[in-house]
């Protein structure tokens, strides 16, 4: 696969749309990135493991129902509404 | 009247000798004439702190007053401020106004605090100093100059008393050491993130930027604590109350070999002077290896742009923020709003991502890079058995940030000495320690280990009482 053609199926991956000159722009760029993240193969980590967080699953609230912000707070950042409702572009076609 | 600490504001007001909305003023007209200057403010909030001075104001006069009552303070533009513009210095957040304050906007505004408006940051804490969608922040020291933090900007020429800001990888230490100002990352947990936009989380933290050591205790003191909103944070009682007493006699204080061997020899020669201080000061200076530190960077840059990926993903400019007019279907739409409102260095963060979170790569570089981070921490624990500080440079070249480098990965280089600190979740302070040939403040950090957030600004404090008189004043 040539540079363009991976950076493209990154983008897609990360749900971008990039302009022809930055897709080329992170393709000439990307074998120096790799070079840069590849020093961590070198580390020795044998017997080691991933701890999780300190407080992770510890600090859990009772389940119960909050109130709710608003709906108009809720909807007030939102750039297209209609009817109370958040308005996307067409999902199915 | 001039730029006060916490404790000078705090003693003209609680004597009555200015009041809160004359104070509120004076920083406000300083941020509204400055801020063009040295881009240190997004927003300065000038309504809203008039009111939270006369709510202020109205506690001094009941005699209800806590320890940030009326005191004038910045906020980075990621933690979330109800009704305020909140940009986290990106276009895709350009008209965002939460809905919610974080939990520090809380604890802030139960003190009485007054909020003067949000400090520029890099672009969601993840570029360099350049990447905010509003332009770099200048360093009062020399306007010429950028900052990666409009907060230490902001604390540095007297636009805020001091300033809450936050980090991933080093900004609060980078930042202050720059403009020659006090910045404290606390233990991981500390302090709450309820309400910080945050693209890593395993790394983010929030923390104090002020004029000194004895104001971060302040600070942190109002702001820490345990938070059900936030399942990371941690009750634990640091003991800010004794920061006052400096005593270091018999402490010992590691230098790390491996960041003092890439320093400049002018950052070098600051640095062992602080050394030299310590030791005046009855401390044990010992030499200490981190042999790990190599690939801190790495695992850094791994970690911090895989959990962007996943944290970026509710930016689809439906909810809130920006939406490109680009796009018939959902998808398309959604495409061309992230990359449009996204800048350069986060794009570039989110290909990396998903790049090492892919098929093939999560072993190889994900995995492991959290690995290395079991690493840091085991080998920082280690060092922590025989010392109770560690000091370094906070960058190999201080000063001097403002000539982006020719490629992405040599900006990267810049936060070689801090991010280690975010991977092991440990408190670290910069101050200042001594300037360069050009004027520019040069940062000693110290480090500490998890929880003695405490003891390492009762350190700083130690160091800053004798640095006291060698220090400059910046040029705005």
């Amino acid at each position: 696969m040539d540079k363009l053609n991976f950076i493209k199926q990154l983008e897609e991956l990360a749900a971008l749309t990039l302009e022809p000159q930055e897709r080329q722009k992170y393709a000439d760029e990307f074998d120096s990135i790799l070079e840069f993240i590849d020093v961590i193969k070198e580390a020795d980590t044998a017997g080691l493991q991933v701890q999780p967080q300190v407080a992770e699953y510890k600090n859990l609230r009772e389940d119960k129902p909050q109130p709710s912000l608003p709906r108009e707070q809720l909807l007030a950042n939102a750039s297209i509404t209609q009817e109370d409702s958040f308005v996307t572009a067409k999902v199915v076609g | 009247m001039q730029g006060y600490t916490i404790r000078q504001a705090r003693a003209l007001l609680d004597k009555g000798k200015i009041g809160a909305a004359e104070l509120t003023r004076y920083y406000l007209e300083r941020a509204a004439k400055l801020s063009p200057k040295l881009n240190a403010y997004i927003t300065i909030a000038a309504a809203e702190a008039e009111k939270e001075a006369l709510r202020a104001q109205a506690m001094l006069d009941s005699g209800n007053q806590k320890p940030l009552t009326g005191i004038p303070i910045a906020i980075s533009d990621n933690i979330s401020t109800k009704g305020m513009l909140t940009t986290c210095g990106s276009r895709m957040l350009y008209n965002y106004k939460p809905v919610f304050d974080a939990t520090v906007i809380e604890k802030l505004k139960e003190q009485g605090a007054v909020i003067l408006g949000k400090t520029n940051i890099s672009e969601f804490c993840l570029g360099d100093n350049a990447s905010s969608f509003f332009g770099a922040p200048a360093n009062p020291y020399n306007v010429d100059k950028s900052t990666s933090s409009g907060a230490a900007a902001a604390v540095c020429a007297d636009l805020a008393v001091c300033a809450i800001s936050a980090d991933i990888g080093g900004s609060i230490v980078q930042s202050a050491s720059l403009c020659g100002v006090v910045g404290i990352q606390p233990t991981y947990g500390a302090v709450s993130r309820y309400g910080m936009i945050s693209s890593a989380p395993s790394l983010s933290q929030i923390g104090a930027i002020a004029k000194d050591a004895q104001d971060c205790v302040a600070l942190l003191s109002a702001i820490a604590g345990k938070d059900m909103r936030d399942m990371t944070s941690i009750g634990y009682k640091s003991d800010f109350a004794n920061v006052k007493e400096c005593n270091l006699q018999g402490k010992t204080i590691g230098i790390i070999t491996e960041y003092i061997a890439q320093a400049s020899a002018e950052v070098k020669a600051a640095i062992e002077n602080t050394a030299q201080t310590f030791k005046e000061l009855g401390c044990n200076i010992v030499q200490v290896s981190l042999p790990s530190a190599k690939y801190a960077l790495s695992a850094y840059y791994i970690i911090s742009s895989a959990e962007a990926t996943s944290s970026f993903a509710l930016y689809d400019g439906i909810r809130f923020g920006y939406r490109s007019k680009e796009g018939d279907t959902f998808e398309q739409n959604l495409w061309h709003t992230r990359g449009e409102g996204f800048g350069e260095e986060v794009k570039r963060r989110l290909l990396l991502g998903v790049f090492a979170l892919g098929s093939g790569n999560y072993e190889k570089y994900y995995y492991k890079a959290k690995l290395v981070k079991e690493k840091l921490k085991a080998e920082f624990n280690a060092i922590f058995n025989t010392c109770d500080f560690l000091l370094c440079p906070v960058a190999a070249e201080q000063g001097d940030n403002t000539a982006r480098s020719a490629t992405s990965v040599q900006n990267w280089q810049a936060s070689a000495f801090t991010v280690a600190q975010n991977l092991a979740g440990l408190p670290c302070a910069s101050t200042a320690c001594g300037y360069s040939k050009e004027g520019m403040p040069i940062g000693a950090q110290l480090i500490a280990p998890h929880f003695a957030d405490a003891k390492l600004l009762a350190c700083a404090t130690a160091f800053e009482q004798v640095f006291a008189s060698k220090r400059k004043e910046a040029a705005v």
